[in-house]
């Protein structure tokens, strides 16, 4: 850890900057753990809560944009400094994202409230757990500039892609064999893709404080055994 | 992260003494908090112009330079920052064939006013040069030569604290306090330019001017002097000429563009150096100048 600046208010705003990255993180974490909770225990309030709650974040987001240009105009910041600054810019704009997921989940949620409960949705609550298991990681990365926590996340993305695809091929049987669970399947399905959405904006992070701590771009290819893509209604998806 | 304040014992004390000379606005004391009060105005200027001889140097120039802040004059070579910055104290005075026109103010008081000890204006309001000038005196002798001029300490244990004060809000006891007989022209550059600073403070002043302060030393010397610059500004008012864009950028809170003798735009310096309104300063500060 290297020593404080002679001047000590150029500490304070980096300071400053990385808490509001750290509280946008938690915020967002708060918000994808209600949205999963809100899906699996039905909860129309709770999903209204959500949606509510995005203005906070978004907010949060317009002030990293606007602490960063700051001290990008009047500080010159250099080497780490200028990663740390940069790196605050991109992952408030991924976090920023993986919040309206949170939120489209919510929304999409309160239709499905109405409709039967369905068999293939107990993947959701596995997807769903471990986004949050990733959220919860990668801040503990961010907050330590631990590159190799980061990475262990990075790597984790690929069972939620999975998941993702496993799940996708259930709904298309579970439509085929009754066309009336067609809409809901399909809400399902948006909302599972959500949660992929968000994984992946989490690796976004994880290559960010990889970049920060190494000042270097991670070249490892991230693992991947299925892509949804490859999936065709009639044919066997290639293993 | 807390930060310390300035040492606010000294000057309160050299204040009470000099109360009878220097009688502040008591009603600038009791503003309510700083979110909601009005900006204290510390020295102004409206309409002022200087020549040279025939040659015209400075054109109607109308600033308001804020009580505990520091306000930087930035601008190309020969853009009239410093003459400007010379008004303040009159030091203009001393130039052969120069002529000054307009109105200067500090807390509404004209400074050219014939009534006014142009002696005593310049202990209120004091000067950094850009080249470190100590005295080729001791160092305590250098920052106890105001003081003694202007009769600010009773005894010599006054004196004493004076010094040690100054040199310590100029964050240089701790480097010099065991040898403070020793010349001011032994030191180095930066510890020149921090007893030049102590020198200035040691007269309690209200302003403090800097032209180009920091043009001399290196990049550590240069972030030392900044810290103090921050630190300084909770007592006192800082006007700085610099042609170093970067350090306005970072020591100040308010900005100033100066283009050929006339101020083209003032503002708060994150609003200069993020959306300046004027093509001239974007032009200036983007470096595609010329």
């Amino acid at each position: 850890m290297t020593g404080e600046h002679i001047v000590k208010s150029y500490d304070e705003e980096l300071q400053q900057l990385n808490s509001t990255i750290i509280k946008m993180a938690e915020l967002t974490e708060v918000q994808v753990e209600r949205a999963i909770k809100a899906l699996v225990d039905r909860d129309g309030d709770l999903a209204y809560k959500i949606i509510d709650a995005d203005d906070e974040i978004d907010g949060l987001n317009y002030d990293v944009d606007t602490q960063a240009m700051r001290l990008l105009a009047l500080r010159q910041p250099m080497a780490l400094d200028l990663r740390n600054v940069v790196a605050a810019l991109k992952i408030s704009a991924d976090l920023e994202r993986i919040a309206d997921y949170a939120t489209n989940m919510a929304r999409r949620t309160i239709p499905l409230i109405e409709t039967d409960p369905m068999r293939p949705i107990y993947v959701i609550p596995r997807m769903g757990q471990s986004v949050m298991t990733m959220m919860t990681d990668v801040i503990e990365a961010y907050i330590s500039r631990d590159a190799e926590k980061a990475l262990d996340v990075w790597r984790a993305d690929a069972f939620v892609d999975e998941m993702y695809v496993s799940l996708f091929r259930e709904l298309l049987t579970y439509m085929m064999e009754d066309s009336r669970r067609i809409t809901p399947c399909t809400h399902v399905l948006f909302i599972a893709k959500n949660i992929e959405r968000m994984g992946d904006h989490v690796t976004n992070v994880c290559e960010t404080i990889y970049f920060l701590v190494h000042g270097e771009r991670l070249r490892e290819q991230r693992p991947r055994k299925t892509r949804s893509d490859r999936l065709l209604t009639n044919s066997k998806p290639k293993e | 992260m807390n930060r310390e304040a300035a040492n606010i014992s000294e000057p309160n004390l050299l204040k009470n003494q000099i109360a009878g000379t220097r009688a502040q606005n008591p009603d600038a004391r009791e503003e309510p908090s700083a979110q909601s009060a009005e900006p204290n105005i510390k020295m102004s200027t409206k309409g002022l112009k200087v020549f040279y001889g025939d040659k015209q140097a400075l054109f109607d120039i109308a600033l308001d330079m804020e009580e505990k802040s520091v306000t930087a004059l930035i601008g190309p070579s020969g853009c009239g920052k410093s003459t400007f910055l010379r008004c303040l104290n009159r030091m203009n005075d001393t130039i052969d064939g120069c002529a000054i026109d307009g109105n200067v103010t500090i807390d509404g008081q004209d400074i050219y006013d014939s009534v006014l000890d142009v002696v005593e204006l310049r202990a209120r309001i004091g000067m950094v040069f850009q080249k470190p000038n100590p005295f080729p005196k001791s160092i305590y002798d250098n920052v106890a030569y105001g003081p003694r001029i202007h009769g600010l300490a009773h005894n010599q244990k006054d004196l004493n604290s004076i010094v040690r004060g100054s040199l310590e809000r100029a964050g240089l006891l701790k480097e010099v306090e065991d040898r403070l007989d020793e010349p001011g022209t032994g030191l180095s550059g930066g510890q020149q330019q921090r007893l030049c600073i102590a020198r200035a403070i040691a007269v309690s002043p209200e302003v403090i001017l800097m032209d180009e302060p920091c043009s001399a030393l290196d990049p550590i010397a240069t972030a030392h002097i900044e810290e103090l610059i921050d630190e300084l500004r909770t007592n006192f008012t800082i006007v700085i000429v610099t042609h170093n864009m970067q350090q306005a950028a970072r020591v100040s809170q308010k900005t100033a563009f100066f283009h050929l003798g006339k101020l083209v735009e003032t503002n708060t310096t994150e609003e200069i150096f993020t959306s300046p309104r004027d093509e001239r300063t974007q032009g200036y500060i983007t470096g595609r100048y010329g």
